[in-house]
C-alpha cells in the first residue's frame, strides 16, 4: 500500500494511511501513518463499530495537518499493544 | 483440479494465521525486505476539512459486487484497481482477497473501507465532500506484476485523483 500512497503524494495530494504494522511502514517510507494496534483486515476495528471507523478518519484528517516532517507516524492508542493514551475512544476537543 | 483446491485451503489457513496472530506478523515486520529506500514524498496539507474532497484508497481487495473480482488464481497477486464511485453504499460492495482473513469486512465493510462513514463525514460538514471515484487495489502484489502496480496503476490513479480535484487522500490497508 505505501507504493500507492507514495505515488499519490508525488502527484501533489497529500495523504494518510493506517498502519497495523508500522515496522514496515517506517521501512516502506509513506508521508503521514496513523497505528492501529488491530489484527490484520481491520484497520477501521471491528464490524458495527460506527463510532471507532469514524473517529479513526477524523484523526487521520487531524494528523494530515498537524504532521510536519515525512514519514510521521501517530499511534492513536487503540488495539493491542496500545501504550500511550487512547486517541479515539472520546469525542473529539472542540 | 483437487491439488488447486489444497493449495487454496493452505493459502487461506496461512492468511487467518497472518491476520490474527500478532507474533508471527510482527516477526514478518521484522524480516521482511521492502524496496523503496528513496526519499519520501510530501504535499503539505493546508486546507481546511470542511471545505476539502477527500478520496479512500484501500488496497484490501474491495470492489462493486458487480464488477470483475481480483485474479486470485495467479499467485503473483493482481495489479489492477477498482472504481468505486460516489454513492456507492458498503451493502453494494464485494471483497476478493485471499491473502487476509476478511470475514470480518464482508459482515461490514467499513471496517476496511469506511465508505458509510465518509459520507456521514460530508453530510455534517467535517469534510467539504467525498470524491466523485474512490479507489481500490488488491494488496498482495509480487513481481513481475509489482512493476505494472508501481509504473502503471499506482501513477494512473494518482493522475485521476488530481484531475477530480481531490484535496486529501485516506488510505486503508488490508
Amino acid at each position: 500500500m505505501g507504493l500507492v500512497q507514495r505515488a499519490i503524494e508525488a502527484a501533489g495530494i497529500p495523504t494518510v494511511s493506517v498502519t497495523m504494522l508500522p515496522e514496515i511502514t517506517r521501512k516502506v517510507g509513506v508521508p503521514r501513518a496513523v497505528r492501529v494496534g488491530f489484527p490484520l483486515g481491520h484497520p477501521f476495528g471491528f464490524p458495527g463499530q460506527a463510532f471507532l471507523q469514524r473517529r479513526i478518519l477524523s484523526e487521520m484528517i487531524r494528523v494530515a495537518g498537524a504532521a510536519q516532517v515525512p514519514g510521521t507516524i501517530v499511534d492513536l492508542g487503540v488495539g493491542e499493544g496500545a501504550g500511550e493514551e487512547c486517541a479515539v475512544c472520546s469525542p473529539p476537543q472542540s | 483440479m483437487g491439488q488447486e483446491r489444497f493449495s487454496d485451503r493452505v493459502v487461506r489457513w496461512l492468511a487467518r494465521l497472518f491476520t490474527w496472530n500478532r507474533t508471527l506478523r510482527e516477526l514478518w515486520a521484522r524480516i521482511v525486505e521492502v524496496d523503496s529506500g528513496r526519499e519520501i514524498p510530501w504535499a503539505p496539507f493546508r486546507k481546511i476539512p470542511s471545505r476539502c474532497t477527500v478520496a479512500l484508497v484501500t488496497t484490501a481487495g474491495v470492489h462493486l459486487g458487480g464488477d470483475a473480482p481480483f485474479d486470485m488464481k495467479d499467485r503473483r497477486g493482481d495489479p489492477s484497481y477498482r472504481e468505486i464511485p460516489a454513492g456507492t453504499s458498503a451493502g453494494e460492495l464485494a471483497v476478493t482477497h485471499d491473502y487476509y482473513d476478511h470475514r470480518d469486512a464482508d459482515r461490514d465493510v467499513n471496517v476496511v473501507f469506511p465508505i458509510d462513514r465518509v459520507r456521514e463525514m460530508a453530510s455534517d460538514g467535517e469534510i467539504g465532500r467525498e470524491a466523485r471515484v474512490h479507489y481500490s487495489f488488491m494488496g498482495h502484489v509480487l513481481p513481475p506484476h509489482l512493476a505494472t502496480l508501481r509504473q502503471m496503476g499506482a501513477p494512473e490513479v494518482a493522475r485521476k485523483l488530481g484531475e477530480a480535484g481531490v484535496d486529501l487522500v485516506l488510505l486503508s490497508p488490508a
